[in-house]
């Protein structure tokens, strides 16, 4: 005889037999055998009519469209090796033309150079102003800053998680 | 006979077989149609290996199950989120509000498989996914948990819930048509 829990036992009371149910979700071992029978019983499930012209027509219209805009894959022999060696000679050709715009750019930049000279002094006194902040950054905004940052994140998690325990403690009561 | 003749044949031996495995995945007909076309797409790219495979029905039935589970997985977040905010309790309105079975169930067989497949259909993802995949695609509980990402435990309970739902699902309809009958006219 399976053991019961006496009246008035611990294990009697509804809140415990939820958790055991919870915690070991297959009391009844005739279930699964059950659900087990039912559903292999069952008929396969038949596809509509309209399945099969589906995809047929769908087949017929990517056999209808031109090669070339087909996948790769599905091109001519002919055209994939045409396609290929165009692309090789594309390349080549930019790379090519990519060492002749080199050298135009770098006379071009000369020239700029040469007419810009004047505005030297105020480029070194720019330069000097961006050092200077880049030294106060370092050495005061950046640790407070990101202390900031860093205290902000925690927080912001911190929220989230307390959010999230509430919500869901909540919910498990409705 | 050409690539697309044999193919139609191909298909007609293997279309009850791919829908089904979608529509008990998806739990919707529509979405199921349009993942039986996408596999019957793949199929065809395939198809000078797969006409005359023997295991041609089990690389379909794996391109469905995958194609079905990527389907879902664009939503898992979302629903993954509430079935574990309502872990105690998957489906309240559905499993809850049916009376628990008592007697045997006797009906008739035709009506009871459509019962069950209609059953199977409203059953929240978080049952129906792991249920179907455990009685029809007989992969274990591990396989499943893995391929969900979701724990063993999870996956277990849900099964479990899943198997209540559709034997309360039945009796509750039976004890419908047992009252639908003896109603007065």
């Amino acid at each position: 005889m399976p053991w019961a829990p006496k009246p008035g036992h611990v294990d009697d009371c509804p809140r415990v037999q939820s958790r055991f149910r919870v915690n070991n979700p297959d009391p009844d071992p005739n279930l699964e055998a059950w659900a087990s029978a039912e559903l292999k019983k069952l008929p396969p499930v038949p596809a509509p009519a309209t399945l099969l012209p589906r995809v047929l027509q769908r087949l017929e219209a990517r056999a209808r469209r031109y090669w070339w805009l087909r996948v790769w894959w599905d091109w001519p022999l002919a055209a994939k090796v045409a396609s290929l060696m165009l692309s090789i000679a594309l390349a080549g050709s930019l790379g090519g033309g990519g060492l002749l715009v080199d050298e135009r750019v770098a006379a071009y930049a000369g020239d700029i150079t040469e007419r810009f000279t004047p505005l030297a002094g105020l480029w070194d006194i720019a330069t000097a102003l961006g050092r200077a902040a880049v030294q106060v950054w370092a050495a005061v905004a950046q640790p407070v800053i990101l202390t900031g940052l860093a205290l902000g994140t925690v927080l912001y998690l911190l929220c989230v998680g307390l959010g999230t325990a509430v919500v869901r403690s909540i919910w498990k009561r409705i | 006979m050409t690539d697309l003749e044999k193919f139609e044949g191909f298909m007609k031996n293997y279309q009850d077989m791919v829908y089904g495995t979608a529509v008990r995945l998806l739990g919707n007909p529509t979405d199921a149609q349009d993942i039986a076309q996408s596999v019957f797409l793949k199929a065809f790219e395939s198809f000078q290996a797969l006409a005359e495979s023997p295991t041609a029905g089990g690389w379909l039935k794996k391109v469905t199950t995958n194609l079905c589970l990527n389907q879902l997985n664009r939503y898992r977040y979302r629903w993954r989120f509430f079935s574990e905010m309502r872990a105690d309790d998957n489906s309240p309105e559905f499993v809850d509000n049916v009376a628990a079975p008592e007697q045997e169930l006797d009906l008739d067989e035709a009506e009871r498989h459509q019962l069950l497949e209609k059953c199977l259909q409203r059953l929240p993802h978080a049952q129906r996914v792991p249920l179907v995949l455990y009685h029809f695609e007989d992969l274990p509980y591990e396989e499943i948990a893995k391929r969900l990402g979701a724990s063993l435990s999870k996956v277990k309970t849900d099964i479990h819930r899943g198997r209540q739902s559709l034997k309360r699902f039945l009796q509750h309809r039976r004890e419908d048509a047992l009252g639908t009958e003896a109603r007065p006219r």
